[in-house]
């Protein structure tokens, strides 16, 4: 099976903004293509969960994209290529310098339920970045995929480590670009680990030296 | 049932299960097993589903039927007693205010569908609500009751004298109709009190809060379950006493729609935390304009998104109410 080219990606690309093409109000997001993405940021790494909704006016359009040899099926292979699709239209850049897409990890909704309207799928790239050093940063995801017809939210999650926060989220006003200020702690310049198994390493190194003194100190005295 | 018979059935359950001050779990556990006694063998094999059946836990959504295809059984199915024993169940585990909204909800569905018929592919309408129980309805262990359809999940579980309802989803469309003379906002305070909160913040704050960026729906809506967005908006602990309380009774227009004793506690669980509790706004500051709200502290989060569809945004809201550290009651554990 042959993957989205870029040559095959321009022509199916032109069919598809015609297919995306807001045809009529509705009382829901059937004529749009909602792009949901959650960026996590972590003090070596940065997630990016994209949830990608087709409303059922332009889900064909994905569709064809999506089942490039139009057997009615979705193969790994059509998804991943797909999903590469969609990296080519994103950008993520920590500190002005673009980082390389990773191998995506997806969930594709059943064709079916993607052309109802209600089907979502769920692309996530884990950046591995060179480990930041402590200090305020820069990140801006940048989505451009099918712009003709989606509606677009970026979001930044709440870090799970301690050593990160954020500082500050700008957006531009579709949301198709967000920029996050965080900061990393400097925790990681005197010790891996999380501030609290570093706390435990510590007592437990404390206890160690402890008893051992405590061992040579008996055995100097019975000596 | 016409809407003036449905909402005068909201003053009848409250007449038939009056809310005693027997445990939250004692109530309702004895008003789901008289609805399950008026089910047939067979209803009552669809309703109810292990307390460990993670996908009917997860089933929830604001789209219509049978975009969802919702488990349980639907209101449609059932005959006038079976439908009154079912509202005795909300009746039980929901405050009277809050059991009023539901409704109003659940009706704003039968307008929806008087006006604009059933669209192809679509069931909008009172009789397309389904009920469930995931775990046998108990007063000594977890269960939770389900209740929901079109722009409209409950997820209400339920432990001894605790009950949890997040997350849960309200919405509507459209969400100012009339009847009969009457004009009824189903989420019409949420939508005021922001307003006035927002009014109520001075001009610093209001800088604070506004997002520079349009939020055309929920971020947290279904299938983002266990997720956690960075904090933004204006911090609460620079607020005054009087747009703190502002707050509080915003906030209690989600929570309080659970059964005042279980949301009591809460509301005191929220308002422990309101140093660490941001409210975040994007879109016009105007009363009566469409603007997105975000409330999220530790143990909540609330957002309120009008919805852009070629609508007038304002008849058409969905929101969600979330709460991270216990989300379907995780806290009581069996989960």
């Amino acid at each position: 099976m042959g993957g989205i080219r870029p040559s095959r990606l321009g022509s199916v690309g032109a069919g598809l903004f015609l297919l995306l093409l807001p045809t009529r109000a509705s009382a829901h997001r059937m004529d749009e293509y909602l792009q949901a993405a959650l960026v996590g940021i972590g003090p070596d790494s940065v997630s990016l969960d994209l949830a990608l909704t087709p409303g059922s006016g332009v889900a064909e359009g994905v569709v064809r994209l999506l089942d490039a040899d139009g057997d009615g099926q979705l193969s790994e292979a059509e998804c991943r290529e797909y999903a590469v699709g969609v990296a080519r239209d994103l950008e993520v850049e920590l500190e002005g310098r673009r980082l390389l897409s990773p191998d995506p990890v997806f969930e594709f909704a059943e064709l079916e339920s993607m052309r109802d309207g209600t089907g979502t799928s769920r692309i996530v790239w884990t950046f591995k970045p060179t480990p930041m050093k402590p200090g305020v940063h820069r990140l801006v995801f940048r989505n451009r995929h099918l712009s003709g017809a989606s509606v677009y939210l970026a979001n930044a999650l709440k870090p799970e480590s301690p050593e990160v926060t954020i500082l500050e989220q700008s957006r531009s006003t579709n949301q198709s670009e967000l920029t996050v200020r965080f900061e990393v702690s400097d925790f990681r310049q005197t010790s891996p680990g999380t501030p609290l198994r570093r706390r435990w390493s510590r007592l437990l190194l404390l206890t160690l030296s402890g008893l051992a003194l405590l061992f040579v100190a008996r055995r100097a005295r019975f000596r | 049932m016409k809407f003036p018979r449905l909402f005068a059935l909201a003053g009848l359950c409250f007449a038939f299960f009056p809310v005693t001050a027997a445990s939250l779990a004692v109530r309702t556990t004895a008003a789901a097993e008289a609805f399950l006694g008026t089910l047939s063998a067979e209803q009552k094999a669809s309703v109810l589903f292990a307390y460990n059946d993670h996908a009917q836990r997860v089933l929830w959504s604001n789209l219509p039927g049978p975009m969802v295809k919702r488990r349980g059984i639907k209101l449609g199915a059932m005959d006038e007693a079976q439908r009154k024993a079912s509202m005795g169940v909300l009746a039980a585990a929901l405050s009277e205010s809050g059991y009023s909204k539901i409704l109003a909800i659940v009706e704003a569905e039968e307008v929806l569908k008087k006006s604009s018929g059933n669209p192809p592919g679509l069931e909008f309408g009172r009789d397309e609500f389904f009920f469930s129980f995931v775990g046998k309805p108990s007063t000594n262990s977890p269960w939770m009751l389900q209740f929901g359809g079109h722009h409209l999940a409950l997820n209400v579980t339920i432990s001894g004298a605790e009950g949890v309802l997040t997350p849960s989803l309200t919405a509507a469309q459209p969400a100012v109709y009339e009847v009969e003379g009457r004009t009824v906002r189903p989420l019409g305070k949420e939508n005021d009190l922001a307003f006035q909160l927002m009014g109520a913040l001075d001009a610093d704050q209001r800088k604070s809060a506004i997002l520079g960026a349009t939020f055309r729906d929920i971020v947290l809506g279904p299938g983002r379950d266990g997720k956690t967005l960075a904090p933004e908006g204006a911090k609460v602990s620079t607020f005054t006493g009087v747009q703190k309380e502002l707050l509080m009774k915003l906030v209690a227009e989600w929570v309080g729609i659970l059964d005042s004793g279980a949301a009591s506690v809460k509301l005191e669980e929220i308002r422990s935390h309101l140093s660490e509790t941001w409210f975040a706004w994007s879109g016009p500051t105007t009363p009566g304009s469409a603007a997105y709200f975000r409330i999220q502290g530790p143990t909540v989060i609330i957002e309120y998104a009008p919805q852009n569809l070629g609508g007038v945004p304002q008849n058409h809201i969905h929101t969600i109410y979330r709460d991270p550290t216990n989300e379907y009651g995780r806290r009581f554990g069996g989960l």
